[in-house]
């Protein structure tokens, strides 16, 4: 009897021990699965992280890459990078990384080539010596980035709130005193931003001539052209076939549409010059391509030219963001110099002198001259103007002068109050020139 | 009876006694064992569930469908930043990894006060908020501290970059500021809602993870 007790209790010892057991087990299975489950997600993403900076590092070198990693081996796992053909300025790039059957996936998606040209308030990416003698002085403001690839001169205190770089480096050319310039976006020299060899203009005559198939009156050759922008999306628009800029020689105005006068999103005029102001609502790019010497391919602004609805609102802090209601976007392109008209036949002197200050709204685009006052230092352009007042952005081959000034105080010209449009740096106008650059803009893990 | 049967019975009862208390001893220590283990996996599970949701969400910082919808993630993508509160711009994705539709969203992460869980043994639990677009509720996974440290890019002397603290943090952001955070330290601690017995003998099984750097890559494209 006492045998068979003790071997019952054994038994039934044992096996509430190996129950216990088990499930005591299975405790630690679970807490190691848990465990090795977010190891496993953690290296997956990883390796697509690494998959995504791989593909990366080739797209952004050689905008024509097509992927080769596929089930590519990787830290024990495997990687697979997909993208979307070249053509539109979106491609959209996928990694997926797994380990150990855990799958990660990574999706960017890049914008072609608008880094250079539309990333900054100022862009000045030409090493031309015609830059200098032309420096930044007290009253002028610029919000947003700057990079010159000249020397950046100063003569008195202007304030750059972006972040500021040059090649060569700062040069103070003032004659009364040590200058003073504020950068409170921080400074960097000796920082290069490669200059034409990225560049790709888009065939804009091939694209204005699919505008005037479409039914547009958006290409002129050897004529100068006269474009008043109307705040209720019209265009009106003349032509003269001379040198000068009198308006009264204009032909009669006719007025149409935006979308109808450029269906493509270009108004191209080539062999003479462009005369613009106005309040645009839409979105438009205009060109003026001319031989270079200055004769013609310019812009010139006789007015204001603005968007119907202001496009960067204060941000509350001294700063400024891109106002949500603003969808007018245009891009202004000159082969020469982007001119402010003062003489009194094109109107200048009545909207730019005698009523001092200036409005732009536009990306501005001087390939081979910068942005210049017309006969500036004779009258009327011989006294203080006010300031120029652009909010978009700047690029030109070069600075050009636009103010005389004695010591700090002007004495012929404008100040520059730069304001850079960030929507820029994600969607700039239509047909505004690339680099063939791929750029992040959105990131998606 | 004889004497021996009395001395044979008194003896049984005896040592049958003392191997009911072991067998009550070995229950009790077994249920005790088994609440602790089971508790501890359930806290790792809650602990990496949380930490994955976490994860999920703020590697969308700043992220949108439409790069339009927000040009300057780096700048106005963190509203709100506070040791263990903040509100960010994304846009909310669908399953695997689906884009989302273009639209910002508002998210917002923060950590309840323990008043707020005094129905639970432990005194030192509380709810974890996650809020899209104002609409959203607490969950109770037993977090017991929340703390976000917020990290900027900073030059060093060799020219290198590396990451520096942000000890002067303003809480509230002003739309086109730049906040300056790159990263962000995520500490987050769990501990059991309940123990079995008294916590003085047995105390909340507790485990603690920290995200060192936790960057999303589009408040440094």
């Amino acid at each position: 009897m006492t045998g068979k007790a003790t071997l019952i209790m054994v038994i039934g010892f044992s096996f509430i021990f190996i129950v216990v057991g088990y499930l005591w087990g299975n405790v630690a299975t679970r807490s190691a699965e848990n465990h090795i489950s977010y190891y496993k997600n953690t290296i997956a993403r990883n390796i697509a992280v690494s998959g995504a900076n791989l593909a990366l590092n080739q797209v952004i070198r050689d905008s024509n890459w097509v992927s080769d990693i596929s089930d590519r081996p990787f830290e024990n796992g495997e990687m697979t990078v997909t993208i979307t053909p070249l053509g539109p300025p979106i491609r959209i790039l996928e990694s997926v990384g797994t380990f150990m059957g855990a799958e990660q996936k990574v999706r960017i998606k890049l914008q072609r080539g608008t880094r250079i040209f539309a990333e900054y308030a100022w862009f000045i990416p030409s090493v031309s010596t015609g830059s200098l003698n032309r420096p930044w002085i007290t009253g002028d403001t610029v919000f947003g980035a700057f990079h010159t690839n000249q020397f950046l001169l100063v003569d008195g205190n202007p304030v750059f709130t972006g972040h500021v770089s040059t090649l060569k480096g700062l040069k103070d050319v003032s004659k009364t005193g040590p200058s003073n310039p504020q950068f409170l976006g921080g400074y960097e020299g000796g920082i290069d931003v490669s200059w034409n060899s990225e560049m790709s203009f888009p065939e804009y005559a091939a694209d204005a001539d699919a505008g005037v198939a479409l039914g547009g009156t958006c290409k002129f050759q050897n004529t100068n052209v006269w474009l008043t922008f109307n705040d209720n999306g019209t265009v009106t628009y003349r032509t003269y076939n001379k040198t000068g800029d009198d308006s009264s020689k204009f032909s009669a105005p006719v007025t149409r549409s935006l979308s109808e006068m450029a269906p493509t999103g270009v108004i191209y005029a080539k062999g003479g010059n462009l005369f613009i102001s106005g309040t645009l609502d839409g979105s438009v790019t205009i060109i003026s391509e001319g031989s270079s010497g200055g004769g013609n391919g310019n812009v010139t602004l006789v007015g204001d030219l603005v968007y119907k609805v202001d496009p960067m609102i204060s941000n509350g802090n001294g700063g400024y963001m891109p106002n949500p209601a603003c969808d007018d976007l245009m891009g202004v392109i000159a082969t020469n110099n982007i001119i402010i008209a003062t003489s009194q036949l094109s109107g200048g002197k009545a909207n730019n002198v005698d009523n001092p200050d200036i409005h732009i709204d536009a990306g501005l685009f001087a390939v081979k001259g910068g942005m210049q006052v017309q006969d500036l230092g004779t009258a009327p352009a011989n006294k203080p103007l006010g300031s120029i007042y652009l909010q978009g952005s700047m690029t030109a081959g070069k600075e050009e002068i636009v103010a005389q000034f004695n010591g700090t105080t002007i004495t012929a010209g404008y100040n520059r109050h730069v304001i850079f449009d960030s929507r820029f740096s994600v969607a700039p106008p239509s047909w505004y020139t690339y680099t063939y650059y791929y750029s992040v803009i959105s990131w998606l893990e | 009876m004889g004497a021996a049967v009395i001395l044979d019975v008194i003896g049984s009862t005896i040592i049958g006694g003392l191997l009911l208390l072991i067998l009550f001893r070995t229950n009790d220590n077994i249920t005790m064992n088994t609440y602790n283990f089971s508790g501890e996996v359930t806290l790792q599970e809650n602990l990496v569930a949380t930490i994955e949701v976490l994860e999920f969400d703020f590697r969308k910082i700043g992220y949108c469908e439409n790069p339009l919808a927000l040009p300057d993630p780096e700048t106005d993508a963190i509203l709100y930043a506070d040791t263990s509160e903040i509100i960010f711009l994304t846009d909310i994705t669908g399953p695997d990894l689906a884009p989302g539709d273009g639209t910002l969203d508002t998210m917002r992460y923060r950590l309840g006060p323990t008043s707020e869980l005094t129905g639970t043994p432990n005194p030192n639990d509380r709810l974890l908020y996650r809020e899209v677009n104002g609409v959203g509720q607490g969950v109770n996974l037993g977090v017991t501290y929340f703390k976000i440290r917020y990290f900027r890019d900073s030059l060093t002397s060799s020219g290198s970059t590396t990451l520096a603290e942000i000890l002067d943090l303003p809480k509230t952001h002003t739309f086109g500021t730049p906040t300056g955070i790159t990263a962000m330290q995520i500490d987050i601690k769990v501990e059991n809602t309940a123990t079995y017995g008294n916590p003085d003998d047995n105390p909340y099984r507790h485990a603690f993870w920290r995200q060192i750097r936790l960057s999303s890559r589009n408040l440094r494209r």
